[in-house]
């Protein structure tokens, strides 16, 4: 099957006109999968994402919805491995990050396009196992740092009103979706290496990722928070603002860091962070009402 | 400001689609001040749609629902608070935009819960075709999922467009001063909350000098962000270059250590 964006021209879900696949002498399958096909999973894996994501099975129906046509190709005219084929996707408990899923995903279709059946346990083992790694590494790259670094750039920029670093953002991304597309052939062609030879440098790129977010983060604590006290102290004539005369000498924006230093010590405490918002509105309150902060 | 029939359509579009991108294609996701833009272009007041997106995008970092937490809904929260504060024609002071959003985006966590149990009915609905070997309906029912989503971005949204302002007028006319000023004084303080709950997800305990660095670049040097994030890259490459380098030789020396552990 080739040619079609979401969907195999030549592959129809309704007749199963194709030959039933005969294993080979060894009990194994001749592989049947093509670049083209490995394309057309990744693509509607775009389309899914974590859109089925409920409590018991998570994300196992988009999944399922992903390789509909590659498995459909693989079990050829026998509809009934093709029905339990698709039970079992639906039923294999499945949750990682999105934009890689399909390197797990596509190594799980090799171990299928060439044991059919039989390789079903191995190849939800596999999900199973490396759902966690993955998306361990997959959170970090693809949504805790991005949102930091470029999140924060953008948001900056933003609010001086320069689209600049919204627009880098989305060229990025852009980039990084292009590359998803696809990304079920290095699944299914690296399988389970890509993961597990990387692992260890992956690492020290995790750290030296964290460097250049910590960093930024550290500015926009100077940058982006704005806490300032109108009071003055009045001995007599003299006149001193707490905020110009004291605080900004001892550290600028100290009481920034000292806010920070609190909701951080909160939150890992456990306290529910709709609750920190509200208890900060409310002290806000309270301050500007006696003229404490402004 | 009054909204005429076409930009009301196209926001609740926007709102929309943007909830569904969120989960499903993920193409824009959580560049909330991408979309905050996009409202205030088609309001007519690209400003305000930056600035407050941009608040919002600062308040919400580390909000990331990952593996499946429900997470505050800060894009849907920023599209709100643009549109009150486009529409309510004083658009320098976004504080009652944001107060409003900010409680948008607490309400659709407990949304969020409701869409993922909605799910569950979706599935039902998936896995009963495909025992009956309805294919085409199967991959149909799929997009049930897609379709509820864009209805909870764009429903509040079409209610925010008609009656939103009428809404906050009613509060404002009410509203004492101190609690106008104290929601101006949250607006600096909220952005905090997303910068400890990524300090969380972050080695904060490890590499915490670098913070300090960062701080050090903006405060005493008067660095813009960029700058920083360059010096920061700088300091990374360096970082993973001799550590990477270090592993190649020490590796095997690990690898001893970790087998003797396991002898033991």
């Amino acid at each position: 099957m080739s040619k079609g964006f979401l969907k195999p021209a030549d592959i129809s879900p309704t007749d199963f006109k194709e030959p039933i696949p005969t294993p080979l002498p060894n009990g194994s399958y001749a592989p049947v999968l093509t670049k083209e096909d490995l394309d057309i999973c990744s693509r509607r894996m775009c389309v899914m994402d974590t859109v089925s994501y409920a409590y018991a099975t998570q994300n196992a129906p988009c999944a399922t919805y992903a390789s509909f046509y590659a498995l459909r190709k693989i079990y050829g005219g026998d509809e009934d491995a093709f029905n339990r084929a698709i039970l079992n996707q639906l039923d294999c408990v499945f949750n990682a990050t999105p934009p890689v899923s399909g390197l797990i995903l596509g190594a799980g279709l090799a171990i299928e396009d060439t044991g059919h059946e039989a390789g079903q346990q191995a190849e939800n083992d596999l999900k199973v196992g490396l759902m966690g790694p993955v998306s361990g590494i997959g959170d970090v790259f693809i949504w805790i740092l991005p949102l930091t670094i470029l999140g924060s750039i953008a948001g900056y920029m933003a609010m001086e009103g320069n689209p600049v670093g919204i627009l880098s953002w989305v060229a990025i991304w852009a980039v990084l979706y292009v590359w998803r597309m696809q990304n079920y052939n290095q699944g299914y062609n690296a399988g389970v290496q890509i993961i597990t030879t990387m692992a260890d440098k992956l690492a020290v790129l995790t750290d030296a990722a964290s460097i250049l977010g910590l960093m930024v983060v550290g500015s926009l604590i100077y940058s982006t928070v704005a806490i300032h006290t109108p009071l003055t102290f009045a001995f007599g004539d003299v006149a001193l603002p707490i905020q110009e005369g004291v605080l900004d000498l001892i550290f600028p924006n100290i009481m920034g860091i000292g806010v920070t230093a609190l909701v951080y010590r909160l939150i890992k405490k456990g306290t529910n962070l709709s609750l920190i918002i509200l208890g900060i509105i409310i002290v806000s309150c309270a301050c500007a009402a006696f003229g404490i902060l402004a | 400001m009054e909204l005429n029939a076409f930009q009301i359509i196209l926001v609740v579009l926007l709102s929309g689609l943007r909830a569904a991108d969120m989960y499903s294609t993920q193409a824009l996701p959580f560049m909330h001040a991408l979309w905050c833009w996009l409202v205030g272009i088609v309001l007519g007041d690209p400003m305000a749609g930056l600035v407050v997106g941009g608040t919002i995008q600062l308040m919400s970092m580390g909000a990331v629902g990952i593996g499946g937490a429900s997470a505050p809904d800060y894009g849907m929260a920023g599209m709100v608070a643009t549109v009150l504060a486009v529409t309510s024609g004083n658009s320098s002071d976004i504080s009652v935009g944001l107060a409003v959003g900010v409680a948008v985006a607490m309400l659709y966590v407990q949304l969020d819960v409701i869409f993922k149990i909605y799910n569950s009915w979706v599935f039902s609905v998936i896995r009963s075709f495909a025992v009956k070997r309805d294919y085409p309906n199967m991959l149909r029912s799929f997009f049930l999922s897609h379709l509820y989503l864009f209805m909870q971005g764009a429903l509040p949204m079409l209610l925010v467009l008609l009656f939103g302002r009428q809404a906050v007028d009613a509060v404002l006319a009410v509203m004492p001063a101190w609690f106008t000023a104290g929601l101006n004084v949250a607006a600096g303080i909220l952005p905090v909350t997303g910068f400890a709950m990524l300090l969380t997800f972050m080695p904060f305990n490890k590499f915490w000098y670098f913070a300090v660095a960062g701080f050090v670049c903006a405060a005493y040097l008067n660095l813009s962000v960029l700058p920083i994030a360059l010096i920061a890259m700088v300091i990374a490459i360096c970082y993973f270059k001799i550590h990477s380098e270090g592993v190649a030789a020490p590796a095997a020396g690990a690898l001893v250590d970790g087998g003797e552990l396991e002898d033991e």
